[in-house]
């Protein structure tokens, strides 16, 4: 894994928090109640920030994200 | 001149009682032709009857304070009670004046539920109509409108109380607190009518006598002294003026146009006033720090502490104790708040409330990103872009723009009512540090916070002179020696 898998680790993670905040009608509130509070939120929208071009991540973001974006296909299926 | 028993005496005006009653009152008269005048003439206690009479002849407006008055002209007292306006109704309930039972029977037939509750509070309210109040309808009642409370608490602690109320009251919880005061078993202990016998009775029915707290908050007392008016309305003749300055009435020394006195000012006297009256010290002493560079003016709104503007110095300079009074409440026009928040400001608001205190206050999607950034930018796990700063900037402005307890850098410049520091002459600035010094001489002394957070004014002033320095370093003052080092 390297800063290449940041990206698009980013931009998946970035289009679950889309989907549920728009198709679920979730609040960013409630997402980080589903997927472990409010650290995991704060990493969920470093995502959304390196999508944006606010943020430059480094790989070491890159575990950290991978576990964000199961946690978040978790909510997404269920 | 000695310092006042309490703030609300004026010790000027009282001391031209005293000694020129002819004058007194000539001054007072002078001041009941000028509508705003007449507003602080009712509002100092010590108003004489006169005088009120004067106010209530020539503004009919200001009759309603005036029943407020403890010196009260008894005519107007009659006059109100032929009147059928409620506010005037409201005002003779409240009125100290004694009222006579038959007089207070008229006022009550005329009453509605709510003002006839607030009768019963009176201490001339008759035995009888106690007995009708407490026989009143109080099925209009709400939870917030609960006159039934507001009745018995002010027929328990009544003096006049009827003896089979008494009785009634001893069926009930005595633990019940009434009006988020005392119990009705306190009130009913503090009674002076209630018998020695049934007091016994509560105490052992486990009544504790309520604990007595008196404090006289002085620095919420915003009190305009009748004395000040001579130096507020320039309408006044300037022989009243040269009257209270020769007495060394405080407004002398920053009032450039007016003659200091002959003999030292009292600095208690002074510091009080300074303290309470307006922000005029902060007038003449603020602006020159502008010339500092370590020195920055902050404005902070609050609707609950109220606008502020004060002082920071990056320094070991701390001036945040309450009791330095480092603030002008208020908005005004000589202090001008930068209300666009930079780059670090938002970042600073963002640390002071925390992601999570923004996370619950249903964010906006750029200021929750934000604050995810800000949160972790010493992480090291990644670094801001230009682009980034922007956002973050854009978001912060947008989000605590129009939010409560935000911090604005503030300028602050010289307004054209008072001469700044550096402007002042040689013997104005000299009293103003015998003032400190004398102070500062006293460490039990009152307002001695405030003593030494004005003498650090004048040391972090760049025109201040050698001189003064010299004698700055002199004072037994911690903060002062800092601020010299700043």
């Amino acid at each position: 894994m390297s800063e290449n898998e940041l990206l698009p680790l980013a931009k998946r993670i970035h289009g679950y928090m889309q989907q549920l905040m728009e198709d679920e009608e979730l609040s960013h509130w409630n997402i980080a109640d589903e997927i472990g509070g409010e650290d995991e939120l704060q990493m969920a929208l470093l995502a959304t920030a390196i999508v944006e071009g606010l943020i430059e991540g480094s790989a070491a973001l890159v575990p950290i994200f991978q576990e964000i974006e199961e946690k978040l296909a978790e909510l997404i299926e269920a | 001149m000695t310092a006042p028993k309490t703030w609300s005496m004026d010790p000027f005006l009282e001391d031209l009682k005293d000694s020129d009653l002819e004058t007194y009152l000539e001054y007072l008269n002078s001041l009941t032709n000028d509508f705003e005048s007449a507003n602080w003439l009712f509002a100092y206690s010590f108003t004489p009857k006169q005088i009120l009479e004067n106010i209530a002849t020539n503004h009919p407006k200001h009759r309603i304070n005036i029943l407020k008055h403890p010196n009260c002209p008894r005519e107007l007292i009659t006059w109100a009670i032929n009147e059928n306006y409620e506010e005037i109704t409201n005002a003779l309930i409240s009125s100290p004046i004694t009222i006579s039972g038959d007089e207070l029977a008229l006022i009550w037939e005329k009453s509605d539920i709510s003002q006839r509750v607030a009768m019963a509070a009176r201490k001339d309210c008759p035995t009888e109509i106690l007995m009708d109040t407490w026989n009143s309808d109080f099925s209009q009642d709400s939870l917030f409108m609960n006159n039934r409370e507001l009745a018995f608490k002010n027929i328990a602690s009544n003096p006049n109380i009827p003896k089979k109320l008494i009785i009634e009251f001893m069926k009930y919880p005595l633990e019940t607190v009434l009006d988020g005061e005392l119990t009705i078993g306190q009130l009913l202990l503090q009674n002076s009518s209630v018998a020695d016998e049934t007091k016994a009775l509560l105490v052992l029915r486990g009544v504790e006598k309520p604990v007595q707290v008196q404090q006289e908050n002085v620095q919420g007392q915003l009190y305009v002294w009748p004395s000040n008016l001579a130096y507020r309305t320039r309408k006044v003749e300037q022989k009243f003026r040269d009257l209270f300055s020769s007495k060394a009435h405080p407004s002398s020394i920053l009032d450039t146009r007016e003659r200091l006195a002959p003999t030292p000012y009292n600095a208690s006297v002074v510091l009080q006033y300074w303290c309470v009256e307006d922000e005029r010290i902060y007038k003449c002493l603020w602006p020159d720090l502008a010339e500092n560079s370590k020195v920055n003016f902050f404005f902070q709104n609050s609707s609950w502490q109220g606008d502020r503007t004060y002082i920071g110095v990056p320094s070991d300079l701390d001036l945040t104790d309450e009791e330095f009074m480092n603030r002008v409440y208020g908005s005004h026009d000589w202090i001008i708040p930068n209300t666009t928040l930079s780059y670090d400001d938002v970042i600073e608001e963002i640390s002071d409330r925390g992601f999570n205190d923004i996370l619950e206050s249903e964010p906006t999607e750029e200021i929750i990103v934000s604050a995810a950034i800000a949160e972790g930018l010493s992480s090291g796990l990644f670094s801001l872009t230009e682009k980034g700063k922007l956002y973050i900037e854009d978001a912060g402005n947008d989000w605590f723009g129009d939010a409560d307890d935000v911090t604005f850098a503030a300028k602050v410049k010289p307004h054209h009512s008072q001469k700044v520091w550096s402007e002042l002459d040689q013997e104005r600035q000299e009293i103003i540090f015998e003032i400190i010094e004398t102070t500062l001489a006293d460490v039990n002394a009152q307002n001695y916070k405030f003593a030494a957070y004005l003498g650090s004014l004048i040391a972090l002033n760049p025109s201040t002179s050698p001189a003064i320095r010299a004698k700055l370093e002199s004072l037994p003052s911690v903060l002062i020696k800092q601020a010299l080092r700043v």
